[in-house]
């Protein structure tokens, strides 16, 4: 069973690796559409293989299906006929935005290589012998959103409420058009 | 092999770091918002990662990973309809061509 887990997330790894890479370096934006959805669908994957399966149903109905829609829609809108393909050239803002990203990477797994040598509390607590094994977090999830984050639940509500009435003043926008 | 909390860090920090040279690199703003959910998406896995292996009395994680799911959600929504001004106004949406706010 472990070694299914382990092959399970190391494939779900590889796919949500390749697609996002895919995104950024294909030349059609449709297709990056397309790359993004496989991408998001995988991400719910291993939301469910981590005992989370509110996050996962959330995650595959808001980014897979809504978002990919709604992207889908903004690029029939704009310039699907005449796509803008959007070569990759190597500038110097690429050369630094990668070198940039190396040294986060490398210094991160340093941190945690070191973290994990002189932790051994750590070292346990980076262990899975802790895994949330209780399927019912659903429900556990339901209390925590209605006890202790009511709150920010109901503010995150009038947040939604207020972007709404955003989006509807600024498609009636009529600016100056060329 | 035993999957541990360390694999899930390193896979959130990989997709964290392709997303964010993605926002960097990509000239076209769709895919810039993209990418901007796939870094969401990347900080989504941290919090529930972390949830599932430790702590699951409170499921904090899985709290601020629901509230950051619907802001990025929102936020993109927003990031449409400008790009679709954007586009109403100029027929473009790459990012090199609108440069009135650069003073």
């Amino acid at each position: 069973m472990e070694q299914l887990n382990a092959l399970m997330f190391y494939i779900t790894s590889a796919i949500i690796i390749f697609t996002s890479v895919m995104v950024i370096f294909t030349k059609k934006i449709m297709n990056a559409v397309f790359f993004a959805l496989v991408c998001f669908f995988s991400f719910g994957f291993l939301f469910f293989s981590l005992h989370t399966p509110f996050n996962g149903a959330v995650q595959i109905s808001v980014y897979g299906a809504a978002l990919s829609v709604l992207f889908t829609v903004a690029v029939m809108i704009t310039n699907y006929k005449n796509e803008q393909v959007s070569r990759f050239k190597f500038s110097m803002r690429s050369f630094l935005c990668i070198s940039g990203l190396l040294m986060i990477f490398s210094s991160v797994i340093l941190f945690l290589k070191e973290t994990l040598k002189f932790e051994p509390a750590l070292m346990m607590y980076m262990s899975s012998y802790d895994i949330l094994t209780n399927d019912d977090t659903t429900k556990q999830l339901s209390s925590e959103l209605f006890t202790r984050h009511l709150y920010s639940f109901e503010l995150l509500g009038l947040y939604l409420l207020i972007v709404l009435i955003g989006i509807a003043v600024l498609l009636t926008f009529k600016g100056e058009t060329r | 092999m035993e999957i541990t909390l360390y694999h899930y860090i390193i896979l959130a920090l990989i997709i964290f770091c392709i997303g964010f040279a993605g926002l960097v690199l990509s000239r076209n703003m769709i895919k810039a918002l993209i990418c901007i959910e796939i870094i969401m998406s990347a900080i989504n896995l941290n919090f529930i990662a972390f949830t599932s292996f430790k702590n699951y009395i409170f499921l904090n994680g899985m709290v601020f990973a629901l509230f950051i799911t619907a802001v990025s959600a929102l936020q993109s929504a927003i990031g449409l309809v400008l790009i679709y001004l954007i586009y109403k106004n100029k027929e473009n949406i790459t990012s090199e061509e609108i440069e009135e706010l650069k003073g």
